[in-house]
């Protein structure tokens, strides 16, 4: 074959050309051979699909969160379209300015590289004060047109440029920690400084925009956009990093109000002939709850593309909005609704799918009593701050002093929730501009909804739960007397007395039930405690209790909800337990939204009433309801008399309190006309405080005080006159504030005013 | 002197006659014209300014290069390797004005013309050519193995300064070209053989240690790494680097294979290669612009042009009697086809991403200068007459051919 070919090409050098030529050719065909495999058969047709496929492109439209409501049908939470302007992290740090520079001062590109460090530094320099002047005019204009003043702007880029410093700081510092754990040796900071994705974004600069605001802005940008495509001078080319965002803004319109209050039914220092006008804020924000942007979890919870990146145009994007707090929490998937996609295609039509809109959330609650009871609530109206008149011995120094508590009320008859205040509130605006005013104040801790979230113990408002649940047990008769000792325990007067004992070492002798309930008498309900224990069953009182409602979540929709407690919650209840438990001392602890629970069941003897705050869409209950329970209906009377006489009958502890309005006065508590107002106080001894003054949920040296002022509890009935029984309860808690009866009836009173006011107490109703 | 006005008329009689060079030029401008044409596809003012300058400044160069006798180019080809491998350590001097040689993408691979951007490492390609072939015209001391280390070291000077650059895809084409040269100069095969298994074993153990060494005993730099494992991972069908390292690729073997048989025409194309995002469109990656435009026959017709051209250049090595005609013809063509098919290959998923650019088609001044300029020096060997008394070149063995007769 050599010699064949040597005969054939007798030379050397062309024998080798031949070889070369053969590789060649060789070559070509394996490259041939592969461009044929890939554009036939199946690789061309999936890389035809592929590439076909960057030619779609999809776009979401936005859909619109349900709005949520209150009974009578006023908006409290809704969409509304608007605009928002965001800019490019550089161009907000003005590191922009100085990268177009050095851009322009490049593209002459003789000149740039016959200059010197010192001279291309003044080069650029030079080139600089252009863009920042095109930066400064564009933040100018954006703070004039969106009314939101320089300053507000200035501030604004100041908070966008430390949040992005600080979460960049914190990142590293944790991405640090995670190569220092795998290498087990010191890692230097600077490699992991990686920038992150924030300093590559855009961030909003103002928000909320008009449509007219909106328009003027958009103007701005195309014409700069099409002045610096033209331009060789670039002028006005930073609107080229300036976006208009279209953005549902969700608002709040009944948040803040202004309340006129009638000052003539309050007690006498604080009364006036002159109404009062209270601005209040926050109205509501504690039920109806925060939005925020979601975190990487929400996202990894339900991610907008699934792992095959087909869209779940329900699921969560960055920067999305989704409930934070309250209603918008807990009523998230109900209110969200679907973002719509619109695929748009080089070559066809586009396709479209509509977005589907969030459903609305009726609440039980009427926002304008809401409102009313704030108002009487604030501060500047007085009852919120410590007054003479609230305990006997009440510190100078404290007078005047801010109070925290809050107040539920409900319809008995549908177990609305018709009201549920808490203070302090927590206004939206000062939520938005100082959250660490609100979220950070360990004292007042003013984002706790106290009305539903803060366990306190009930003190004597326990009290009628106790007398119908011995009477329906057969353990005290209707018309049994007992005849009450000063102090429950022989051998410890000290520990377990009647406050009447305590003031006037007096007995009361022997009373029945309702006087029992009318003077609040500690040892009569200590000796029910000890007969259900012993003639019933060692936890029959407890038993009773959860038949109240008491030591379970209603369910009523917000997160927030506590249980309170009945029992210590690690060891078995003392026989102790249970007596100091019958007076709402020891390890039983509930929320007013328990109260008005447990008090509209003993007056309706629907032992299955359950509070509502969502009336539509129904909940559906995880848990049914118990058992029925009957209650004796001579229970019943006799506690709900013992309590027309604790508001009505002198004697009774929320009958009368003594004011300094001319010299010490004694006046009413309660002073509504055409109403019966049936009432229980109580004064709970909180025991010690702690003030978490660090944050760190633990209880630190120096954070445990002693206060010695008591919580005050009233729970109120209120029956309208003609009606065959109590339509609405009402709880009051005022913290660490003294006497119920002093500090929570004239609250109550108010309340049951507004409630008049708004005409629930008409008979028959007319709402 | 090659400006004689004398010989340059004779030398234009002697263009006159038929040779295969004239098909050599023909498969260049077909290809320059497909380049433009397809970087059209892509980037029309990048087309505009393909076809309206530096087409005119590669043919300018061609017709320069035509003229000068290769005796004299012959006699130059040291002083200009030394000029050349003087410019290529000016270019990485760090000290060097950055108003001359500026930083681009990292390397200092350019000197600022003023007019252009001028690219030392496609003159020293061409200028190698030439030093090789008259350093070996008549010699056999290449027949050694020890004879090879003149020529691989003269190769080894321009290619560790090119690499110093650092420019990977021009200092990878080096030793193709001195390679087939070798093979055509009578170098044993057996010789050359073994030194492309030790250079084969090199490659397969760098790419096992990228893949599979612990970190401490890499040897190449982070950034040549990933582009073998990209590669590699691209091989075997795991997509984990589609979309960083093994990205251009993807894309240029999908838009490739989407051009179909007959491809999709150019507006079509524009909006394909547009809306995927290939990288380098009208330079490295215009190979898959082609596919996607003309198809598999486009495809066929750019292999078909280079077949008829490097099977031209060779053809004048085959007829010249010059020894130095006829090994830079070889080192051309081997060169150019190298050059192809290296950049044809990694844009079908066969060898990894490097910088190189596809002769006369990719967008370019220098690189379509030089290919020009060789296409011009292989006319002016296709048309010298042969020396009267000119001996057989590079015919070792048992018998001299015959074809290479004293007057034939």
């Amino acid at each position: 074959m050599r010699n064949t070919l040597r005969d054939v090409i007798p030379s050397m050098f062309h024998r080798r050309l031949l070889l070369l030529a053969m590789v060649a050719v060789a070559l070509l065909l394996i490259l041939g051979v592969a461009t044929a495999r890939l554009t036939t058969g199946q690789s061309f047709a999936e890389a035809r699909s592929t590439s076909e496929a960057k030619l779609a492109s999809t776009q979401l439209i936005s859909t619109r969160r349900g709005a949520i409501l209150d009974r009578n049908g006023r908006v409290l939470a809704h969409d509304e379209p608007g605009w928002e302007v965001a800019v490019h992290f550089n161009v907000i740090t003005g590191e922009w300015a100085g990268r177009q520079a050095i851009r322009d001062a490049k593209k002459d590109r003789l000149r740039w590289e016959s200059l010197g460090d010192a001279e291309r530094e003044q080069y650029v320099g030079e080139l600089r004060g252009e863009y920042e002047r095109q930066v400064e005019e564009m933040f100018a204009i954006l703070a004039e047109v969106s009314g939101d003043g320089r300053d507000r702007v200035r501030e604004r880029r100041d908070k966008i440029i430390h949040g992005v410093n600080t979460l960049q700081d914190h990142l590293w510092r944790i991405w640090q920690r995670q190569k220092e754990a795998e290498r087990g040796e010191p890692v230097p900071l600077e490699e992991v400084s990686q920038p992150i994705a924030e300093a590559f974004e855009h961030h909003v600069i103002v928000s909320r925009l008009s449509e007219e605001q909106r328009l003027t802005i958009e103007r701005f940008i195309a014409e700069g956009r099409q002045i610096a495509e033209r331009s060789d001078v670039n002028t006005q080319r930073v609107w080229r990093e300036v976006e208009l965002r279209r953005r549902t803004v969700r608002q709040y319109p009944m948040e803040s109000m202004l309340v006129k209050l009638d000052r003539s039914t309050l007690p006498s220092p604080l009364a006036s002939s002159e109404p009062i006008e209270l601005r209040v804020s926050g109205v509501g924000v504690h039920l109806i709850g925060l939005m925020r942007e979601t975190w990487s979890e929400d996202v990894e919870d339900r991610p907008f593309r699934d792992g095959g990146g087909a869209p779940d145009l329900r699921g969560y994007r960055v920067g999305d909005q989704i409930g934070r707090s309250g209603i918008e929490l807990s009523m998230e998937d109900t209110l969200r609704g679907a973002r719509g996609l619109r695929r748009v295609h080089v070559d066809s039509q586009d396709d479209e799918s509509m977005p589907v809109a969030g459903r609305d959330v009726v609440l039980s609650i009427d926002i304008l009593l809401q409102a009313h009871i704030q108002a009487i609530m604030s501060p500047e109206l007085g009852l919120m701050r410590t007054q003479p008149w609230h305990s006997g011995d009440v510190p100078e120094h404290l007078i005047g002093n801010p109070l925290n508590g809050a107040a539920v009320v409900i319809d008995i008859a549908s177990g609305d929730i018709l009201a549920a205040v808490t203070m302090p509130a927590a206004p939206r605006a000062l939520l938005e501009d100082d959250p660490a005013l609100l979220w950070e104040d360990p004292i007042n801790e003013p984002m706790v909804n106290r009305a539903i979230s803060r366990p306190y113990p009930p003190g004597s408002t326990v009290k009628p739960l106790v007398l119908v649940s011995a009477i329906t047990d057969g353990v005290l008769g209707e018309h049994e007397r007992i005849d009450t000792p000063g102090y429950l325990w022989p051998t410890r007067p000290m520990v377990y007395r009647d406050w009447y004992w305590k003031k006037y070492q007096r007995t009361r002798g022997e009373i029945d039930g309702v006087a029992a309930v009318k003077y609040s008498s500690n040892p009569f309900f200590g000796i029910l405690a000890q007969r259900l224990m012993d003639q019933i069953a060692f936890g029959r009182m407890l038993w009773w209790y959860e038949q109240f409602g008491m030591g379970q979540t209603h369910g009523i929709g917000l997160p927030e909800e506590v249980p309170g407690a009945v029992g210590p919650s690690n060891r078995d209840p003392l026989r102790s337990d249970v007596e100091f438990m019958a007076i709402g001392q020891g390890p039983v602890s509930w929320t007013p939204l328990h109260a008005v629970t447990a008090y509209a069941r003993l007056v309706s003897g629907n032992m299955a009433h359950r509070p509502r705050l969502i009336v539509a869409p129904e909940l559906e209950h995880d848990r049914p309801p118990g058992e029925p329970t009957a209650l004796s209906p001579a229970a019943q009377r006799m506690a709900t008399e013992g309590m027309r006489e604790v508001a009505n009958e002198s004697g009774g502890t929320a009958y009368m309190i003594d004011t300094p309005a001319h010299g010490i006065q004694r006046e009413r508590i309660f002073n509504v006309q055409g109403v019966t107002i049936m009432a229980k106080s109580g004064t709970a001894d909180p025991g010690s405080r702690h003030i978490d003054l660090n944050g760190n949920r633990e209880i630190d040296p120096g954070e445990v005080v002693s206060d010695p002022r008591d919580h005050a509890w009233v729970v109120a009935l209120v029956q309208p006159e003609g009606a065959a029984r109590p339509t609405h309860a009402i709880a009051v808690v005022v913290e660490y504030a003294g006497s119920g009866g002093h500090v929570s009836g004239p609250i109550v009173n108010q309340i049951v005013h507004a409630l008049q006011h708004h005409q629930y107490l008409a008979w028959p109703p007319v709402r | 002197m090659p400006t004689n006005p004398q010989h340059v008329l004779s030398q234009l009689k002697l263009l006159a006659r038929p040779n295969p060079a004239w098909y050599a030029l023909a498969a260049a401008l077909a290809l320059a014209w497909l380049g433009v044409a397809a970087i059209d596809t892509v980037s029309p003012p990048h087309a505009d300014i393909q076809g309206s300058r530096w087409l005119i400044v590669a043919l300018i160069g061609m017709a320069a290069a035509i003229l000068p006798h290769p005796r004299w180019l012959g006699d130059m080809a040291y002083p200009m390797m030394i000029l050349t491998v003087a410019v290529l350590v000016f270019v990485i001097l760090p000290f060097a004005p950055r108003s001359i040689v500026p930083v681009r993408n990292g390397s200092t691979a350019w000197i600022n013309l003023g007019f252009m951007m001028f690219q030392p490492s496609e003159m020293a390609k061409v200028v190698l050519i030439l030093t090789i072939a008259w350093y070996l015209r008549h010699r056999e001391t290449h027949r050694r193995l020890k004879g090879l280390l003149v020529p691989f070291g003269i190769m080894c000077v321009p290619l560790l300064l090119i690499l110093k650059e650092p420019d990977l895809g021009s200092a990878l084409l080096l030793p193709p070209a001195l390679f087939v040269m070798l093979i055509a100069a009578g170098a044993k095969l057996r010789h050359l053989g073994t030194l492309l298994g030790i250079a084969l074993a090199v490659v397969l153990v760098n790419a096992a240690v990228v893949l599979w060494a612990p970190e401490s005993v890499q040897i190449l730099k982070p950034h040549q790494r990933v582009r073998i494992e990209a590669l590699y991972y691209q091989i075997i069908g795991d997509e984990r680097m589609v979309n960083d390292e093994g990205y251009q690729q993807d894309v240029a073997m999908r838009l490739v294979a989407a051009g179909g048989i007959t491809g999709y025409g150019k507006e079509r194309a524009a909006t394909i290669i547009e809306y995927n995002k290939l990288p380098y469109d009208h330079n490295d990656m215009i190979f898959p612009v082609i596919v996607n435009r003309w198809g598999l026959l486009g495809a066929l017709a750019v292999f078909g042009l280079y077949f008829v051209l490097v099977g031209s250049i060779l053809w004048v090595a085959g007829r010249s009697k010059d020894p130095f005609a006829r090994l830079s013809c070889v080192g051309f063509a081997g060169l150019i086809f190298a050059q192809a098919t290296i950049n044809i290959a990694m844009t079908l998923g066969l060898m990894p991403i490097t910088g190189i650019t596809l002769p006369f088609i990719s967008y370019g001044g220098s690189s379509l200068l030089f290919t020009f300029i060789m296409v011009g020096l292989v006319i002016n060997f296709a048309s010298r007459r042969p020396q009267l008394l000119s001996r057989p070149s590079f015919e070792f063995g048992k018998s001299k051919g015959k074809g290479d007769a004293v007057l034939s």
